[in-house]
């Protein structure tokens, strides 16, 4: 097979000691769609990253088309034929379409030959069935459209790499579909795709090859014959020691504490940002003294389903009663006092430019006179960092001189040690070093055997199971079963499908 | 190719020192525009800063002249805090000049500290109600405030033109757009032994009054969390509506003050121009004052001079006060650059 790309022994790693890619070895073939598949996390934004020439490596080589490169821009990027459509758009709202491409391929000319221009474009839509109105402002577009423009905008700079970044998860079905018709187009007359994904079944329908990356280390690559549902998941996600499934001391300990039921989910529907339903008519209860584990593949529903119960967004259809009172008859503080969230995104939950201490009352200042120089409140700032180690001289430290690591682990100490009534915990040892993950596992059990109840959503299946009491898998929006977690193949099985 | 990255542990001494090297850059490059001119520099400042701090007629005037900046600036502050970029403090001066001119010529039977207290209270409500239109309208709407607060600043400019052109005008006034002057209960009390009018330290103590707000209080801290972000504010249940309104208020009745002082301190009398653009000054000073309430102060004071600075320049060496105005906008530029060294630091 002819080797278009080949990336050898490449290393990331960023401050804070998080390494993103540990000698990471990839080749992509001609007339190929490669998947990079992986985990939120697991390093392949920032393989592409360094592809595309927007970060550079700490070692490693990258030879394209055979020869060795050195790729210190987008700019050196392009030239060797390579181009990316990122996740987030690069257009310009208020331009049309037409200008948005013509200022991406001729940036430096100072007049826009439109005929020409519109001739290539039209060529392009012929040879590969796409097509968008040109003169047609980029706000008034649809998210598939807009995707189009930027492709068309990579084609026209002459890739013959491209490379999509998570393309489908601003994508409605109909648009997938469409998109992956142009992917398998476009490598018929020799190009090649690199598809950046965290869906299995995206993966299975347009790649030739699938690699598969988890925590910055390359797992393995399979050819779409040998690839399935199964034999993916378990690349994935770490079930090779299933001796973690063991706490069941920890786990019987809760039984004898009364289990009240504490909130109701009732057909709850909720959409994200595009409107596009993400969670679908869900339905449970949480009791105190439990852990329900989400267990998924990120982007099937749960953030939006965290955010709805977390009062941070509104369900489409369904009702939420939290302590025997709808979700809504709650002021979000109310709420907030007695539903603690750790969300995905931990720069939702701090002020960046306020101190540790000022950041650890953030979610609990309502319920005391609030001065921020009370012995109380630099206590509690100062128990959170020694428990939690956060590397900081005191807690007067600005937050937004932390570490990614070490501002979610105030997040995850300030929203356990306030002992909520109910904590939602997206992914909250993601970004930890081991034994402070260790730790949050053990403080959410504390919490538990406290009587609270914890929703647990994570990727890490270790934890879910060392954790859970049930576990709910979730795919694309629905709850498929409630599982017990000792059931690991079960649980397993229904994640892939 | 170069980089800005953040600065860590910035010392009060390191801030201090890039600001003063930003005030004597302006400075300098004014000293130039001045040669240029056909003034000499030197003479020019040394009788300028004479004539200013030094001289106790000049002082007095510095600090009646810092007066209506340094309410729109404490105000300014804390809605900058918060992130609620309103440039409406000049149409609140106005406001709150026409409240108390109202209020002293309609309650004029009232003793003279009962009508002066409705006076604040009255020209409180009118600069804090200019600013609560805007406020409502970013609130609800998400209005952009610049703009709003803008077109807010016209349309109070230009009803004080109507009134003193119009029905308020002084018909001994020679024709110019004046109202008469107010009864004598109405005028403020001076400081003993000098002859500034009590505004000043009415904005001293609520300097102080901010800055315990910032400091120790929940609304303080939630206007402080809105303001460096906003999704975090609304992670945590605080309202944005009543983060928004609250420092629109407090920053429109200050403003609304401080146009109360130049009515019944400096002017007693609504006149066309009442400010000269304080309330734009009030921007650049609170800026100098990096929101700081309590520095606010000692910038307003500072920027007092200047335009006493000015009248001297003015009337000695005949300058034109347009000239004022570009030493204003190199000082604001050079505040920015100097701000921007004091975050971040130039590296290859």
């Amino acid at each position: 097979m002819d080797c278009v790309l080949e990336v050898k022994n490449v290393s990331k790693r960023f401050p804070g000691g998080i390494i993103a890619n540990d000698h990471v070895n990839f080749s992509l073939f001609r007339g190929e769609v490669h998947a990079l598949l992986g985990e939120n996390g697991a390093g392949k934004t920032t393989l592409m990253n360094i592809i595309y020439g927007i970060q550079q490596p700490d070692e490693g080589e990258i030879y394209v088309r055979g020869r060795r490169v050195v790729i210190k821009s987008p700019k050196d990027a392009i030239r060797l034929g390579i181009g990316m459509v990122h996740q987030h758009f690069t257009l310009i709202p208020n331009h049309t379409v037409l200008e948005n491409i013509a200022l991406a391929v001729n940036g430096s000319s100072l007049f826009i030959k439109s005929n020409v221009l519109h001739e290539k474009i039209m060529r392009l839509f012929n040879e590969y069935g796409l097509s968008v109105d040109l003169n047609r402002k980029i706000w008034q577009l649809s998210m598939g459209e807009r995707q189009k423009v930027e492709i068309i905008k990579t084609l026209l700079r002459g890739a013959s790499i491209l490379i999509f970044d998570e393309p489908t998860s601003v994508l409605t079905p109909m648009e997938t579909y469409g998109l992956f018709d142009f992917m398998r187009n476009f490598v018929k007359n020799g190009s090649s795709i690199i598809f950046i994904t965290h869906k299995l079944d995206e993966a299975l329908a347009v790649s030739h090859r699938i690699t598969v990356i988890r925590k910055g280390r390359i797992v393995g690559t399979v050819s779409r014959e040998e690839a399935n549902e199964q034999v993916l998941t378990s690349m994935m996600f770490d079930i090779s020691n299933s001796e973690t499934v063991n706490n069941k001391d920890m786990r019987g300990l809760n039984t004898q504490v009364d289990r009240v039921p504490l909130m109701y989910v009732n057909n709850l529907t909720v959409e994200n940002d595009n409107g596009i339903e993400a969670v679908k008519n869900v339905s449970f209860r949480l009791f105190s003294g439990e852990i329900l584990g989400i267990a998924g593949i990120t982007g099937n529903g749960q953030r939006e389903l965290a955010e709805a119960i977390a009062g941070l967004r509104k369900p489409k259809y369904g009702s939420i009663e939290i302590l025997g009172k709808p979700l809504n008859s709650y002021k979000l503080k109310e709420l907030r006092s007695l539903v603690g969230f750790i969300p995905e995104d931990p720069f939702l939950a701090v002020a960046p430019n306020l101190s540790i201490a000022e950041n650890m009352v953030l979610t609990n200042l309502y319920d005391r006179v609030f001065n921020i120089n009370d012995n109380k409140i630099l206590q509690f700032a100062q128990q959170a960092i020694m428990q939690f180690s956060v590397v900081a001289r005191d807690a007067s430290i600005r937050v937004g001189l932390l570490s990614g690591g070490n501002i979610q682990k105030i997040i995850v100490a300030r929203e356990i040690l306030r002992k909520p009534k109910i904590l939602v915990a997206s992914y909250p040892t993601r970004g930890l070093d081991v034994p402070t993950s260790l730790k949050v596992r053990s403080m959410l059990k504390w919490l538990k055997n406290n009587g609270s109840g914890v929703i647990l959503i994570s990727e890490d299946l270790d934890e879910l199971l060392e954790l859970s009491d049930r576990v709910a898998v979730i795919s694309k929006g629905v709850i498929k079963e409630f599982v017990s977690p000792n059931d690991v193949a079960k649980i397993v099985t229904l994640i892939s499908n | 190719m170069f980089k800005f990255i953040p600065r860590e542990n910035v010392t009060l001494k390191f801030i201090i020192m890039i600001y003063s090297i930003a005030f004597v850059v302006a400075l300098v490059i004014y000293g130039f525009i001045l040669m240029v001119a056909g003034f000499n520099p030197i003479l020019a400042y040394s009788f300028m800063f004479n004539n200013v701090f030094l001289n106790p007629y000049g002082f007095s005037n510095t600090i009646i002249r810092s007066s209506a900046i340094m309410l729109s600036a404490l105000g300014l502050a804390i809605a900058y805090k918060a992130g609620i970029f309103t440039i409406g403090s000049e149409g609140q001066i106005y406001v709150g000049a026409i409240m108390s001119t109202w209020t002293a010529f309609t309650f004029a039977f009232l003793p003279s500290p009962i009508l002066l207290i409705l006076m604040i209270v009255l020209s409180f409500i009118g600069g804090a109600f200019w600013a609560f239109i805007p406020g409502i309208m970013r609130a609800l709407i998400n209005a952009n405030e610049v703009i709003s607060t803008l077109m807010m600043n016209y349309i109070a400019i230009l009803i004080v033109h109507y009134l003193v052109y119009g029905p308020w005008k002084d018909p001994k006034g020679y024709g110019f757009p004046i109202t008469p002057i107010i009864p004598s209960s109405a005028m403020l009390p001076l400081i003993p032994f000098t002859n500034i009018h009590i505004m000043p330290i009415i904005g001293l103590f609520i300097g102080i009054i901010l800055a315990y707000m910032m400091r120790y209080t929940r609304i303080g801290y939630e206007i402080k969390v809105f303001g460096d972000n906003p999704d975090a504010a609304r992670y945590s249940g605080i309202s944005s509506i009543k983060v928004i309104l609250t420092v629109m208020i407090i920053s429109g009745g200050l403003a609304g003050l401080g146009g109360m002082g130049e009515v019944a301190g400096f002017q007693h009398r609504l006149i066309s121009n009442i400010s000269p653009g304080y309330g734009y000054m009030a921007i650049i000073v609170v800026w100098l004052a990096r929101l700081n309430p309590l520095v606010t102060i000692i910038s307003s004071i500072l920027f007092g001079g200047m335009l006493v600075g000015a009248d001297v320049l003015q009337t000695r060496f005949s300058l034109p006060i347009s000239s004022i105005y570009t030493f204003e906008a190199l000082v604001l530029m050079l505040v920015l650059i100097a701000d921007l060294f004091s975050r971040y630091k130039l590296v290859r």
